[in-house]
Parts: C-alpha cells; sequence; structure tokens
C-alpha cells in the first residue's frame, strides 16, 4: 500500500492500447498502477515500484508469457498475491487454472466486471498488501 | 483191407501162413531131391550088379571059347545066331533086361557077334545080324581101355534113362571083344514120383501141425490189435468216448497207451475244431455277408450270413435253385457267375436288389483240376457307397469351391511343405505349383514383409505357428512380393490346423488368405487423405484461434477506450485526444487484420490479379526500406545493390507487400539492435532478393510448413509474437503469380536468409 492509503495494481499486458486504457480507468478509481509490456518487464519492475495487492495478467506475450511470468513470480514471492487472467482465449477458466489465479476475464470485459472482480479480491484479502518478502 | 500205393497188404495170419509155405516147400523139395537121389543111386548100382552078372552070365553061356572059333561072317549059321539071339531074348525077359548083345573088333571095324530084338517081346522087331557092323565104334572106346574091367555109363533115349555095361576081353587069337548088357531104367519116374509124394505127404503134415500151432500164437497175437483197430473204427465214426482194451503184451500196451493219448488229443482237437466251427458259424450269421457256394451248373448250395437278409431271404432260400434263375434279370450278376465258373477267381461290384455288393468269385476245382464249382462272399456296401458318392458330390462342390473362390487356400502337412493349393493362392502369390509343390513357409522363395515393412521370419507365418501351437492364428496381415507382377500385395492370412480324429498334433494345416491390396492401398489414401484433411482442420482451428485472439485484443482495446470515452463524457468532460488516437490505432490494426484474412481468402480462391508496370526494383526496395527506418528507427538496415537500375514488370504494390512482410518477420523475431541485411544480385535471367537476419533459425522441418497457410512457429520466440501467420503464405502466392519463387535457408542458432527470385523477362 501506498503512503497515500491506496493499493497497488500490476497489470501485465503487451497490447499497449489496452494496457494504458486500463492504467487510465483503474486510476480514475483510486488505484495505484503498475504497467509492464511483457513478464520480464514486469519482474523488473516489482524491485523497484511499491509491491503490488493484485496483478491483472495478460497470457500471450511476446518475450515472457503469462505461464512464464506467473511461474517466475511464484517462485520468488510465494501465493499471497492474487491474479486475474485477462485472456481473449476460449478457455479461459482453463487458463486461469493453470496459473493458480483467483479469476479470470475473458476479452474483450466491461470495467464495471474488472472493477467488480477487483474490489471482491481485495476487500475478501487480509493480508496486508507489501508484507513479507518485499526486497 | 487196406491199400496203399500199388503194393497189397495182408494180414499178419496170411504173411505168416505164406512164410510157412515157403519154408516147408524149400524143405520139402531139398529131401525130396535127396530122396531121390539117394534112391537112383540104389538103383544104378542094383542094376548095374544085374547087368555084369547078365554079361558074364551071357558068356559063360556062350562058352569062353565062342569067339576064339569065329573067323569071319560065315563062321556062325543063321540058325545058330537066331537061337543065340531066341536066348538072350529069353534071359532079357527074366533079368528084364533091354538088351543083351557081344562085339568083336576085326580091324578097325566093329561087329555084332550077338544080339537082342530091340523089343525082347516081340520077336518081329528088329535085331542086329551077325557080323553086322556097330554105328557108334566109338561108344566101345572107355570099355576097350579098360580090359576086362566092367565099364558102366548112363544113357538117354526116348524111353527115359537107361544103364550099360561093357566087359571088355581078348581071344585066343588077341581080338577083342566086348559083352554089353543095358536095361531101360523105366520104374525110375514112378519111383521119383513115390518119393515125391511121400516126402510132400509128410511135408503137410508138419504144416498143418505148424499152421495150427501159428494160428493159435497168431490169434492170440493179433486178438488186441483186432480190439484195438476196433476202438480206432470206433474213434474214426467219432466215438471218441469208449474205453483202449487193455492188452497182453509190452508193445500192444504200449501202442494201446499211444491209441489212448491220440483219441484225447483228437477229442480236444475236435472240441476245438467244434468250438471254432461253431464261433465261424456264429461270425457268419452274424456278419453283414452273403457266404454261397454253387455247383458247377450255378445252383445253390449254401447261403449263409446275415446279408441275406438285406436282399429279403431268409437263410437257406434258394439252396437247390440255379442262380442263373433267381438272378435271370440281372445281366451284370449271370455274366459274373458264369465268368468265375469258367476259372476265373475275382472281384467285382454289383448293383442287386436296391444294395450295392462287393462280389469275391473263387472257383473250387476238383482233383482233376477243373471247375466243379463257384464258392462267393458277397458284402453289402450299400452305405459305404452311398456314403462315397456324398463324399464324391462333397469332393466336387469343394473341388468347385477351391478351385473358383478368390480367396487363396494352400495346405501344408505336418512338416510345413506345402501339398496342395488353388488357381486363387497361385493368383495371389504369383508361383506356379511346381514352384509351391513340396515347400514350407520357410524355404519358399518368397519374401515377405509384414505390416510395418519388416521381414517377415518364415517360422512366424500363421501356417508355421498354425501347426506349432494346433491354434488357428487369425487375420494375420502381411506383404508378399509377386514374382509376376512384380509388387507387393498385402494378404490377410487365417490358418486352421485340421486333427485326424483324437489327434493332438495337427497333421495338416488349412491357410486361407485374401489379397487386401486394394482395401489397404484405398485405407492408406484415406489415412493420408484424413490425416491431410485433419492437419487442414486443425490449421484452420488453429487459425480461428489466432484470429480470434488478434481481431479480440484491438476490440477490447476499443472496447475499454470507448467505456473510458463514455465515462468522461458522463462525467461531463472533454474525451481526452489520446483515447481517440488509440482508437483510430486500434481501427487501424483491426483494418490490417481484415486486410489480410480477406488477401488469403482471395489467393486462396485465386480472384487475385496483378497490377503489372514497368519498375525499378532497387527503387522500390529502397522505398521500403526507408519506410521501415521511419517506423523502427532502432533497427539497422544494410542493403546491399548494383548500381544500374533494374526496370521489369511487376505489381510493385504487391512486392512491397512481400518485402514488407519479410522484413517484418526479420524485425520480429530478432533482438533490437542487432542488423538486418537486404541484398539484390541478379543474372541473365533472374534476380533475387534476400533478407538475412541473426535470429534463432528455423528448423528443417518447419522451413518445409512455412509457406503453407496459417502457419506460426512454435518456438518461443514465435509464439510470443502476434499475428496471424499468412505472411509468408501471402509472399508465396504472389511470387507464384509474379512466376517467381520464394525460398529460404536456414540453420537452427545461425539465423535466416528469406529469398525471393523474380524473372527479369515479365512473366506471361
Amino acid at each position: 500500500m501506498t503512503p497515500s492509503g491506496k493499493k497497488t495494481i500490476l497489470i501485465v499486458e503487451d497490447d499497449e492500447g489496452i494496457g494504458a486504457t486500463l492504467k487510465i480507468f483503474l486510476e480514475t478509481e483510486a488505484y495505484e498502477v503498475v504497467l509492464a509490456n511483457n513478464g520480464l518487464v514486469a519482474l523488473e519492475l516489482l524491485c523497484t515500484c511499491e509491491f503490488p495487492s493484485l496483478i491483472l495478467l495478460d497470457m500471450k506475450m511476446p518475450i515472457m508469457n503469462g505461464w512464464e511470468f506467473a511461474a517466475a513470480f511464484r517462485a520468488k514471492y510465494g501465493k499471497q498475491v492474487p491474479m486475474v487472467v485477462m485472456t481473449a482465449a476460449a478457455d479461459a477458466e482453463q487458463r486461469a487454472r493453470e496459473v493458480e489465479a483467483v479469476d479470470w476475464l475473458e476479452k474483450p470485459f466491461r470495467f464495471a466486471e474488472l472493477l467488480q472482480k477487483i474490489k471482491k479480491i481485495l476487500d475478501s484479502s487480509s493480508l496486508p498488501a507489501g508484507e513479507g518478502s518485499s526486497p | 483191407m487196406l491199400k496203399a500205393k500199388g503194393t497189397q497188404k495182408y494180414s499178419i495170419m496170411f504173411s505168416l501162413m505164406l512164410g510157412i509155405l515157403a519154408v516147408f516147400a524149400v524143405f520139402t523139395l531139398f529131401f525130396g531131391v535127396l530122396l531121390v537121389d539117394h534112391r537112383t543111386k540104389d538103383l544104378i548100382k542094383a542094376a548095374d550088379e544085374k547087368l555084369l552078372i547078365a554079361a558074364e552070365l551071357t558068356r559063360e553061356i556062350f562058352g569062353a571059347d565062342y569067339h576064339d572059333r569065329i573067323v569071319d561072317e560065315k563062321s556062325i549059321s543063321k540058325k545058330e545066331f537066331a537061337d543065340l539071339v531066341a536066348r538072350n531074348d529069353e534071359l532079357c525077359r527074366r533079368l528084364n533086361l533091354q538088351y543083351l548083345w557081344s562085339v568083336l573088333l576085326v580091324g578097325d571095324r566093329i561087329v555084332f557077334t550077338s544080339a537082342t530084338h530091340s523089343d525082347v517081346r516081340n520077336p518081329q522087331s528088329h535085331v542086329a545080324s551077325f557080323f553086322e557092323p556097330h554105328q557108334d565104334p566109338d561108344a566101345f572106346a572107355g570099355a576097350i581101355h579098360a580090359l576086362l574091367k566092367p565099364s558102366f555109363s548112363s544113357f538117354k533115349n526116348e524111353w527115359g534113362e537107361g544103364r550099360m555095361v561093357l566087359v571088355a576081353r581078348k581071344d585066343v587069337h588077341g581080338r577083342t571083344y566086348i559083352f554089353g548088357a543095358s536095361v531101360q531104367l523105366r520104374e525110375f519116374n514112378s519111383l521119383i514120383l513115390r518119393s515125391v509124394l511121400t516126402t510132400a505127404g509128410i511135408a503137410l503134415a508138419i504144416f498143418g501141425v505148424a499152421c495150427l500151432l501159428v494160428l493159435l500164437w497168431v490169434r492170440s497175437l493179433t486178438a488186441p490189435i483186432a480190439l484195438l483197430t476196433l476202438a480206432a473204427q470206433r474213434i474214426a465214426e467219432g466215438d471218441l468216448d469208449g474205453p483202449m482194451p487193455s492188452a497182453s503184451t509190452r508193445e500192444i500196451l504200449a501202442l494201446s497207451d499211444s491209441f489212448n493219448e491220440m483219441r484225447k488229443r483228437l477229442k480236444e482237437t475236435l472240441g476245438r475244431v467244434v468250438e471254432s466251427e461253431r464261433h465261424l458259424r456264429t461270425v457268419i450269421l452274424a456278419s453283414p455277408i452273403a457266404l454261397w457256394e454253387i455247383d458247377r451248373d450255378a445252383t445253390l448250395l449254401l447261403a449263409e450270413g446275415r446279408a441275406f437278409a438285406q436282399l429279403g431271404l431268409k437263410l437257406g432260400d434258394g439252396v437247390g435253385q440255379s442262380l442263373f434263375e433267381l438272378h435271370n434279370d440281372n445281366a451284370e450278376v449271370l455274366a459274373s457267375i458264369s465268368r468265375g465258373l469258367a476259372g476265373k477267381e475275382f472281384s467285382d461290384e454289383c448293383y442287386l436288389r436296391g444294395r450295392y455288393w462287393i462280389n469275391h468269385y473263387v472257383p473250387i476245382r476238383d482233383p482233376k483240376g477243373e471247375v466243379s464249382g463257384l464258392v462267393g462272399v458277397s458284402v453289402d456296401i450299400s452305405e459305404r457307397k452311398s456314403a462315397e458318392i456324398a463324399l464324391k458330390k462333397t469332393t466336387e462342390q469343394y473341388a468347385l469351391l477351391f478351385g473358383t473362390m478368390q480367396q487363396g487356400v494352400v495346405f501344408q502337412e505336418q512338416e510345413g511343405p506345402i501339398s496342395s493349393m488353388n488357381p486363387a493362392a497361385v493368383g495371389i502369390l504369383g508361383f506356379s505349383p511346381a514352384e509351391f509343390l513340396g515347400k514350407t513357409s520357410e524355404n519358399l522363395e518368397t519374401v515377405t514383409r509384414k505390416e510395418n515393412g519388416e521381414p517377415f521370419p518364415g517360422a512366424e507365418h500363421p501356417s508355421m505357428v498354425a501347426l506349432k501351437t494346433g491354434k488357428v492364428v487369425r487375420d494375420v496381415v502381411m506383404q508378399v512380393y509377386n514374382p509376376r507382377v512384380k509388387e507387393y500385395r498385402w494378404i490377410n492370412v487365417t490358418a486352421v490346423p485340421l486333427f485326424l480324429e483324437q489327434a493332438k498334433v495337427p497333421h495338416q494345416v488349412f491357410t486361407v488368405f485374401s489379397d487386401i491390396t486394394a482395401r489397404v492401398l484405398m485405407e492408406q489414401e484415406l489415412r493420408i487423405a484424413q490425416e491431410t484433411s485433419e492437419q487442414a482442420y486443425r490449421a484452420k482451428s488453429q487459425f480461428l484461434d489466432i484470429a480470434a485472439h488478434e481481431l479480440r485484443t484491438p476490440v477490447t482495446a476499443m472496447s475499454l477506450l470507448l467505456q473510458l470515452a463514455q465515462k468522461q463524457f458522463d462525467q461531463g468532460r472533454a474525451v481526452e485526444a489520446p483515447i481517440l488516437l488509440q482508437l483510430s490505432r486500434q481501427m487501424d490494426r483491426l483494418a490490417c487484420l481484415v486486410v489480410d484474412l480477406l488477401d488469403v481468402s482471395r489467393l486462396e480462391r485465386g480472384s487475385v490479379t496483378l497490377r503489372r508496370e514497368p519498375t525499378d526494383l532497387i527503387a522500390l526496395v529502397s522505398e521500403s526500406l526507408n519506410t521501415f527506418a521511419l517506423l523502427a528507427p532502432t533497427r539497422p538496415i544494410a542493403f546491399v545493390k548494383p548500381a544500374q537500375p533494374l526496370k521489369i514488370e511487376l505489381d510493385p504494390v504487391r512486392i512491397s507487400q512481400v518485402l514488407s512482410n519479410l522484413l517484418e518477420n526479420a524485425i520480429r523475431y530478432t533482438k533490437e539492435n542487432v542488423a538486418i541485411e537486404v541484398s539484390l544480385e541478379t543474372n541473365e535471367e533472374r534476380i533475387r532478393v534476400s533478407v538475412k537476419d541473426h535470429g534463432a533459425g528455423i528448423s528443417e522441418k518447419e522451413q518445409a510448413e512455412l509457406f503453407k497457410p496459417m502457419f506460426r512457429g512454435v518456438s518461443d520466440e514465435v509464439v510470443r509474437s502476434s499475428g496471424l501467420g499468412l505472411g509468408l503464405f501471402v509472399c508465396r502466392e504472389v511470387m507464384r503469380l509474379h512466376g517467381g519463387t520464394i525460398g529460404v535457408s536456414s540453420r537452427m542458432g545461425q539465423g535466416s536468409i528469406f529469398y525471393f527470385e523474380l524473372p527479369r523477362k515479365g512473366h506471361g
């Protein structure tokens, strides 16, 4: 959690249009947003930025895709950060299970839907954000 | 009386009698001869004495000087000589002599000086005259020589034996004179007869006694033999139970014992014979045969055996009747009977009264060797015959099936040699029957392969396995090389072991196989077609996934941007410019995707036409590179080109599209700041444009698939990148339309060179 009390959300999404739009929108909903255009960039950003309370993860990305990122992230930081998979694939649920995500969003989706899921996850989460293995 | 070869056999008694008789005859003869001889000697002695006395007496009566006074033939008168003869005759008669005479040797003559009549009782009979020369002077030689000693001699004349004495003396003149007397021994024969009769009478008496004794002895000896004979006769007549007579002598007793033993043995043997005959008869009666016998006139003498019932006859029916009459409706049977009666031993088959028979004809011959009858054995073979007919029918059906069926059939014997096969087998395997027969699956010169193309060992052949295991081996698929058609045929083989009765090991194996080549080839084609279609389906499905993903991404972005714009609008704010810019970009992207899809669709349908115009290819490539330099300023691109412009007929838009695709790929699959090299080479015929990158390289397998529609490499870098994967397919089609080619040479880890070649002389 930031000093301003906002919760941080990490968005890993290669498509610029989607990533930027989500960032603008979530910031208007009073969230701190960190945007990475692939898994590797996301892992690099995690070293410097505020530790996220939630990760929105695209699956198909160049350089490092969603699966690789999830595996690397879990190996390094454990399982406490909930992930939500965003995918254009038909088997969104299957992909969510593969990376042990708590929920998923099928592209295209509505902001209202995304917001609802984020609020639900963050409200039920008893874990204080940023605690633990943040460097 | 018993008879044997040429010799008559006599009873003991008769033989003995004959023997005794012979012995007595010999003895009688011997003694008779002795007696006769003895009596004859006595008689001669007596006669000799009488003759000497008579001769001496006559000389005394004549006077010792009688001859002294004889000078010539006139010395004695006829009257005196007649008196002398009468006196001599009288003396002869008295002394029962034949002749009395005297002779005188005068010179070389011998002349009568006295004589008697030739028949002393008949004075008319002949008498020698005085001084008549004797006709046989030699008769006196012995007497002259003996001188004074009487000389006796025997003679024989027409009246029988006779005895003569001559006594020679000298007269005063020194002349020799001889007195002689002879007697005819008339009583000799009667004497001998008497002696013989006496001897014979004695011998007969002795023979009678001897015969009586012998008879008694022989009777005592032959009585037990006779009893034994009777016993033997009883045995001969079949009475084997009567006791054997006891015997008086050891030899007879032994004989009797032997007879008894023989009787017992005979009884046993006979018992066995009777038993076996009864058995044989039972067998004949129970056997499904007809045993019959006919004489030379074909009259039935014997008819036995159960088979007669098959003819609807009772045992013994027809006996006494002629077979020629009984079977007069069956020429075949009559011919066989005639043939048998002609002396031929043979067997035949006939059809008689609704049944089939096999007949054995055996002619019987009398001692002269002539046929006296015929014995026959007939066996009812109707069941066998009907089985044979059924079998023949089955065999014909089988042969028809065997010959016409499309499946190949091969029979192999226990150790594997092929014993028969049908024409289909020959056709499928392409070997002649001669090349087959006797071969096994192991040494047959066929080349067989398994389904997967590996060699098929002969020992694993279904037929060999079936022979070894005794189990059916089903539906084994294999390939066999047919040397006639010079190609492999696919066959489906099933081998069935065949067993005889209860045998545990098969004696044959029946292998049936179908030529499934057409089916297999069809299946293969079908499988390839199926694989191709499945591949196409998978590719299409994959493409749809990719397309959906690629389309969803701009749609998602646009959707989110619009929602944001809506929110800003709802809040009464102006929509921010970056949102609109993003919206525009996403829209372009979407449009590009749609154009790509349309391109592919049109290329696949062949509805793309080129817009050719004379173009400088060098200028065209330079232009494209400049555009890329603006879009991706961080990618250094080197361009190696000829100095002179290269103007050819082409569709500049499409060629730019191809080049862009190759450049996009190069950029997409290589890291930033790594140079991309573009070169343009030319010769007389072709122009070649190459784009070389230093990326991961492409495997050979992927290279082959690269230019197919909707292909996207599976390597990590490919997966990460976006795009529909239609680029290279579009490039290939564009080049094809230009009459050019497109290709790639690449090695893993060493980058790739994509190139396209265009003909210098415009296409078409």
